[in-house]
């Protein structure tokens, strides 16, 4: 089981390679600040891509939208919600 | 002065059956055939459903001069232009001088998925390189206007769920301006992993079958099936002494600007198209007797026309969903509804949008569920709002007269 | 009754080619010979949003460069114009890159909903409404090999239908290697890119004091009904397509006229096209082959229509070009053709927007 800092790395790396963000460096993206609408503007196919994404490498589901919103607004949320499903 | 155009011929095949009567017997029914997919396995179990093409009915193969262009979409199109051309007697009278504008948004996507499967079995492919000439998007075209020799011009429009309303503008335009006097309008699209796969991929499609407008709605159902209209210069068929199912008053186009898979949430766009519909077919938002709406079953696309569709023509017109009872057709949906559009000038009735039990209070409109609704109709709006935000609303008249 | 319809602007983005500069140069200056467009990466970091671009395909990266471009040659001032501009964009192959990987990803689980909206034909439109914010008609035509010229000929019915004065038309497709099919083969020769230009009608021109670079005084769209082995009948029906465009300009078409296609230099379509040129034109025709230039793609088309309008302004045609003894001084029309191997034969007629009399 990888610890929070290292899965915060891993986060960080994946979200600016599958939502293939020019311009930001992973270590650019604060752990807590907003994904969506603000900071770095994400949209919902975003979301839709991340889902996959944590899925395909976490093989956690998140399966509804409601759920989605929780779970995604931060990395640091991510990580909470993959800590919780003992993933990573 | 413009030229009138006329509805001379309708064909249609889905899952409510093959041909005009099993359709308007389904619709007048209230009878809908929604189930796990029947054409291929869905791994992971707990399928969404599909309104399939019943397996039962058959379709002709095409024959064997065309046995390259052979394929679900190209059996179903041409059994829905056969329909059309038999009750409309315009290819005969025009001596096969007419223009064939087509709607589709996957039609070849079997024969990639075949490429497929044998790339992914074998590590290696049979098929020449231009295997891909009768297997994309235009081919169903090509196929339909050498199967019944049509010589008039051909184009394939592929703009999503507007595909096949755009085609039949098309070709409206070019009867208007005196360029054409006949002109067959096809839909055609199947269901395909690639696309059931794909929006599930988005969280559009629902786990039930789908319930437009309903409050507790979890999105649309994909169906498949091919429609096919023929339009005639007015003056011309009249002459003929054609069969006049109704007419097509007027047109609307415009763009969302905003996203490739969701609707503008401010409507904007779709008002528009709504509003030059109206315009172009000189009548009011009062003038419209009925809306057969684009209605998905999505949260998002029936939220923004629900009320785009308050805001417009208020409470008072009745308004249904047909994909309640089609699917989803995607390229076919503009003309298949046109079809059934058509059939609610001539048969007097509003279908119901089957299924849906609550319509969400905030749209503002009045939905037609339960039982279909019988009412003399002249007059009734058809829209469809392409994924890619391509958007296109049909105005449809009664034959004899119609708005002063 | 019949509407004047002008180009104001082109852009383009084809092999050795990004940019209408570029064109010229490769047009004029002989410098054909690439099939592959490079330097994509470059030209879409100038010039496309990174919060859009970072999701589209390369065909769809092409084609908002080209239509971009010709938005801007042509004057066109978005903010005041864009409920009123149409989009019609022709393609053959479509997301044909797209559809593949998508396939090859594999279908069941963990597609990508990117790459999914991505395959669908309208999707470089949709990204090119999103990128300009034209809110008029978007249309996407696919007509195989005649895509091209297609997609001119229905923009041409929605400003002659008064659907909308403006119209950025143009076509693309991508050259693909899918491991889903055989290799094309040195033979086949195939190329890629987009052409896109604004055309408009001569009233919308004038008021808003853009300059035509030239006019499109005639069209036809001709689908063939038979055998594409019947060489005959494929002559008889690309006659009869040289002719609906030509028919409506009073006779006087065939000076300083001159054929644009895709010429293979052998074979069933170049003997079809040079047949039907042949005898409506009672001989040889100036022919110029836009294979030389771009290689084969069914929208090709529209490397034909932005060459036409480039040779017609400058009075020039391009390197490469056949010129027959007969063909006089002048650049006076310029016939683009576009053939599909299964018979459809598709004629756009460019002139110099003050010559010949009105339709």
């Amino acid at each position: 089981m990888k610890d929070r800092e290292e899965l915060k790395r891993e986060l960080k790396a994946m979200i600016v390679e599958v939502l293939a963000l020019e311009d930001v460096a992973p270590d650019d993206i604060e752990d807590d600040a907003p994904l969506f609408v603000e900071g770095l503007g994400l949209d919902s196919i975003d979301a839709l891509e991340l889902v996959v994404a944590l899925d395909k490498r976490y093989k956690v589901k998140v399966d509804t939208e409601e759920k989605g919103r929780k779970v995604l607004r931060s990395v640091s949320s991510i990580v909470d919600f993959l800590v919780e499903k003992g993933a990573g | 002065m413009a030229s009138g155009v006329v509805i001379t011929g309708l064909g249609v095949v889905s899952s409510l059956g093959k041909g005009l009567g099993s359709n308007r017997e389904a619709l007048l029914a209230g009878r809908r055939r929604m189930a796990a997919p029947g054409l291929f396995n869905v791994a992971g179990g707990d399928p969404s459903p599909v309104a399939e093409i019943p397996s039962d009915l058959g379709f002709e193969p095409l024959p064997a001069r065309l046995a390259r262009y052979d394929s679900r979409e190209a059996r179903i199109a041409a059994a829905a232009c056969a329909e059309a051309f038999a009750s409309s007697g315009a290819l005969d009278h025009y001596r096969r001088e007419i223009a064939l504008m087509v709607g589709t948004t996957s039609s070849g996507v079997h024969g990639l998925e075949e490429c497929w499967r044998e790339y992914r079995a074998t590590g290696s492919t049979s098929r020449p390189w231009d295997f891909a000439n009768q297997h994309l998007a235009g081919a169903v075209a090509r196929a339909m206007t050498k199967h019944f020799g049509l010589r008039g011009p051909h184009t394939t429009v592929s703009t999503a769920c507007s595909s096949s309303a755009n085609a039949m503008i098309l070709a409206a335009l070019e009867i208007r301006r005196g360029r054409l006097r006949a002109a067959a309008v096809l839909g055609a699209d199947t269901i395909s992993e690639m696309v059931y796969y794909g929006f599930r991929s988005l969280g559009l499609v629902s786990p039930f079958p789908t319930t437009p407008f309903d409050e507790g709605r979890r999105g649309l159902t994909l169906g498949e099936a091919a429609a096919c209209l023929v339009l005639e210069d007015e003056v011309s068929a009249r002459a003929r002494g054609a069969r006049i199912h109704a007419r097509l008053l007027g047109f609307g186009m415009s763009s969302d600007a905003h996203s490739i898979t969701a609707p503008d949430p401010e409507g904007v766009g779709i008002r528009r198209c709504m509003t030059m519909a109206l315009e172009n077919a000189g009548i009011g938002p009062g003038g419209v007797d009925a809306i057969n709406a684009h209605g998905t079953g999505t949260r998002q696309n029936d939220e923004v026309e629900g009320r785009a569709i308050g805001e417009i023509f208020g409470r008072e017109v009745p308004v249904t969903s047909t994909k309640s009872f089609t699917g989803h057709t995607l390229g076919a949906a503009g003309a298949v509804e046109a079809v059934f559009s058509i059939l609610t000038i001539t048969d007097g009735f509003v279908p119901p949008t089957v299924g849906t039990a609550r319509v969400s209070p905030s749209m503002g409109i009045r939905v037609v569920t339960g039982a279909a609704l019988r009412k003399a109709c002249r007059t009734v709006l058809s829209t469809s709002f392409g994924f890619g935000g391509s958007n296109a609303a049909l105005v449809f008249g009664a034959a004899e007269g119609g708005p002063e | 009754m019949n509407t004047r319809i002008v180009i104001t602007g082109t852009g383009c983005v084809f092999p050795a080619a990004v940019g209408i500069g570029a064109l010229e140069l490769a047009l004029f200056g002989g410098g054909a010979g690439n099939r592959r467009v490079e330097d994509l990466g470059e030209a879409s970091k100038r010039r496309l949003p990174p919060l859009v671009r970072r999701r589209m395909s390369r065909l769809a990266s092409m084609v908002c460069l080209a239509c971009g471009e010709s938005l801007g040659a042509a004057g066109i001032r978005l903010e005041e114009e864009r409920d009123r501009i149409g989009l019609v964009f022709g393609t053959g192959y479509g997301e044909l890159d797209t559809t593949s990987r998508m396939f090859l990803a594999g279908l069941e689980d963990h597609m990508s909903p990117t790459l999914f909206h991505n395959s669908v034909h309208n999707a470089p439109m949709g990204y090119a409404g999103i990128i300009t914010g034209i809110r008029g008609p978007s249309l996407t035509v696919s007509d195989g090999h005649v895509s091209g010229e297609s997609a001119f000929i229905r923009a041409a019915g929605l400003v002659g239908g008064g659907v909308a004065s403006i119209v950025a038309a143009g076509a693309g497709d991508e050259r693909y290697a899918f491991p889903l099919f055989q290799d094309p083969g040195q033979g086949s020769d195939p190329g890629e890119g987009s052409g896109f230009a604004v055309m408009e009608s001569l009233e919308s021109a004038a008021r808003r004091g853009a300059r035509a670079i030239s006019e499109m005084r005639g069209w036809s769209a001709g689908a063939f009904d038979g055998d594409p082995e019947n060489v005959g009948a494929r002559v008889d029906c690309a006659c009869a397509a040289l002719g609906e465009a030509l028919s409506g300009t009073g006779g006087t078409a065939r000076s300083g006229l001159a054929i644009f296609a895709h010429l293979w230099g052998n074979g069933t379509d170049d003997e079809v096209l040079l047949s039907a040129a042949s005898r409506v034109f009672g001989g040889e025709v100036t022919t110029w082959s836009s294979r030389d230039f771009c290689g084969a793609f069914p929208a090709s088309g529209s490397a034909r229509m932005l060459a036409a309008a480039l040779s017609i302004a400058r009075n020039e045609l391009p390197a490469g070009t056949r010129i027959t003894p007969g063909f006089g001084g002048r650049v006076e029309n310029v016939l683009v053709v576009g053939m599909d191997p299964e018979g459809d034969v598709s004629a756009v007629l460019l002139s110099p927007p003050e010559g010949g009399p009105r339709p």
